[in-house]
């Protein structure tokens, strides 16, 4: 019922950045893609919201190819939390996170109630409430990113995609926000797919890992299952250690320098 | 506590609207002929029908001046400066640049020219429609031409719109310099059309203004919301459900062609479209639904007020698209800097 991935390529010029990729993601599950830069990671992401076209496979999501919906409708199945970014026009914090409400809101009506409240619960879950008046474009990157993770959260939709969405964020509330986000995985039964660098981040917080390296998914699976030091070697080419960290409650990678 | 409260807008939009109210009243009356206030209200007033009994006691010379002189010149440059800041507050959303103006994409480079070669090859009595027509449609052409030299596989995006227009527009001002060497005796005509005026306008500027300002400000209305989320970028208004690519064409073509339009009838007028939305967000915030409506009262107050000047109150006419530029580039420099200080924590 989620997304079901076949034989997907797709190049910029003529260099392909995913290659002949098949995979299905279920709902109620929180995928990590790790690998290296330019690994095509963030490209998937662009792939499976729509925002790309494959130029060969079929994407389908909820069983029906992705691009027989429209913008409208996909903006209430999935919310994309992008890379750090600049913004350069004075809204306020509230007004950002209330632009994830709508795709909810008929083009000229004033936000509902259950708008208004959804706004609020999310500011006061990501902690961003006491900045509610301030200027998105003169907060700092880590703020700014909290911002539009709670925009993200706003648009309450069943998938949510993360794309390197605590790159900038001190640990604290890197660990608020994604354990707000396994949270929702486990009661609402969301898809979330994310991109990460941290692999011990993701290790903690994800279901499942997917491996990719040029363009291609090396390993996918449970956690446990894929994450092995053989693997880690292969996909970013250096020597490291794998074990379980009691501590975490998860799988850890030490590297080698 | 927000400083743009929400709820302020209807009392900025009733503030303006009858400051531009007065404005176009108290302007009609200044000039050479003087009226008074309030005979220029009767005179107004007794256009409508069934109003006659107003002006049984006012000259025919101040009627006439009136009705047929001031008016359509004063309508035309308010409908300008209002079409001005609206498109100036459309192509800084679309463009993702709070410093970008109607004329970045070469607009103005290319009606410019069009209009240019129509004063080169005067028709006669014809020139009337065929330098709006020339500018109109070389600022047209110019946006296309724009359009499909930024557009790649992927759609359009800003940073290429904004370099096309450069480039274009460059080779533009190098054509119609090459034209005003060439034109010889007429060059003076090419330029005084350039410095722009809004002096003999007829009511059929004012109804072609008004019907492009109004079209374009309804399509600008519906598509205020997205604007305000493609103002964050493409990847992320797609994300909230904007048809991105569809609403950045829309939006560029209305808004290059009220543009276009505005130019045809003034000449270029620089800095109001920029100037404007720049100064109204501060009032508004940079929600487009109330900046819109906000900026398209002030652009018709600034540039009405502007032209004013220059007929009534200054003892030589300057020419218009001269006079904003030499208060608003000064005053930009001003904006600009003070915010750079402010950025960098002095």
């Amino acid at each position: 019922m989620g997304f079901h991935l076949e034989n997907v390529s797709f190049f910029y010029g003529d260099k392909p950045v995913i290659r002949d990729l098949s995979t299905d993601l279920s709902p109620g599950r929180f995928y990590t893609i790790v690998g290296p830069n330019g690994s095509g990671k963030t490209t998937l992401l662009d792939l499976i919201s729509g925002h790309s076209r494959p130029h060969a496979g079929t994407i389908r999501y909820k069983g029906e190819p992705i691009d027989r919906y429209s913008r409208k409708d996909l903006s209430r199945e999935m919310a994309l939390v992008p890379q750090n970014y600049h913004i350069n026009f004075p809204f306020t914090v509230e007004e950002v996170v209330m632009m994830g409400r709508y795709p909810h809101i008929p083009r000229f009506s004033p936000p509902a109630a259950e708008d208004l409240s959804r706004v609020e619960t999310v500011m006061e879950q990501t902690g961003i409430a006491r900045m509610a008046d301030r200027f998105i474009s003169e907060l700092s990157g880590g703020e700014r990113q909290r911002v539009v993770f709670a925009r993200a959260l706003a648009q309450g939709t069943p998938v949510l995609m993360l794309d390197e969405a605590t790159a900038n964020l001190d640990i604290r509330h890197i660990i608020r926000l994604l354990n707000l986000t396994v949270e929702s995985v486990r009661t609402e039964h969301k898809t979330v797919v994310a991109v990460m660098q941290d692999v011990n981040l993701a290790a903690m917080f994800s279901d499942e890992l997917m491996f990719m390296k040029d363009g291609a998914v090396v390993a996918h699976g449970p956690v446990d299952a894929v994450l092995t030091s053989d693997i880690i070697r292969e996909v970013f080419s250096v020597s490291a250690q794998v074990y379980f960290e009691p501590y975490t409650d998860a799988r850890q990678v030490a590297y080698k320098r | 506590m927000t400083m743009f409260p929400r709820n302020a807008t209807p009392i900025q939009l009733l503030f303006l609207s009858a400051a531009l109210f007065l404005c176009v009243i108290a302007s009609t009356g200044m000039g050479y002929v003087h009226v008074s206030f309030f005979d220029t209200a009767r005179i107004l007033l007794s256009e409508f029908p069934g109003m006659d009994g107003f002006q049984t006691d006012i000259q025919e010379l101040q009627r006439v001046v009136v009705t047929e002189v001031r008016l359509p010149r004063i309508l035309t440059s308010a409908l300008v400066g209002a079409g001005l800041a609206v498109c100036g507050a459309v192509f800084q959303g679309i463009l993702r640049n709070p410093l970008a103006d109607p004329y970045t994409l070469g607009v103005s480079a290319g009606a410019a020219f069009g209009a240019s070669i129509a004063l080169l090859f005067p028709l006669g009595i014809a020139n009337v429609y065929s330098v709006p027509l020339l500018a109109f449609l070389g600022g047209a052409g110019t946006l296309i031409f724009v359009i499909y030299l930024s557009a790649s596989g992927g759609g359009i995006s800003s940073n290429n719109l904004i370099l096309s227009g450069i480039i274009v527009a460059a080779i533009l001002s190098a054509g119609i310099s090459f034209l005003k060497y060439v034109a010889d005796e007429q060059v003076s005509v090419i330029i005084f059309w350039l410095m722009g005026s809004f002096a003999s306008r007829t009511w059929a500027d004012v109804l072609l203004t008004l019907g492009a300002v109004c079209a374009g400000f309804s399509v600008f209305l519906f598509y205020a919301r997205d604007l305000n989320l493609m103002s964050l970028g493409s990847r992320t208004a797609a994300s909230l459900g904007v048809e991105t690519g569809r609403t950045l064409l829309v939006l560029l073509i209305t808004a290059s062609l009220v543009t276009a339009i505005c130019v045809s009838v003034s000449g270029i007028i620089g800095f109001v479209g920029l100037l404007v939305p720049h100064m109204m967000r501060g009032f508004t915030g940079p929600d487009n639904r109330r900046l819109l409506p906000v900026a398209l009262l002030a652009g018709a107050i600034l540039l009405l007020v502007a032209d004013t000047i220059t007929r009534a109150v200054l003892p030589v006419e300057v020419p218009i698209g001269v006079l904003t530029a030499l208060i608003g580039g000064p005053f930009f420099c001003y904006i600009f800097r003070k915010r750079q200080m402010a950025r960098s924590g002095f």
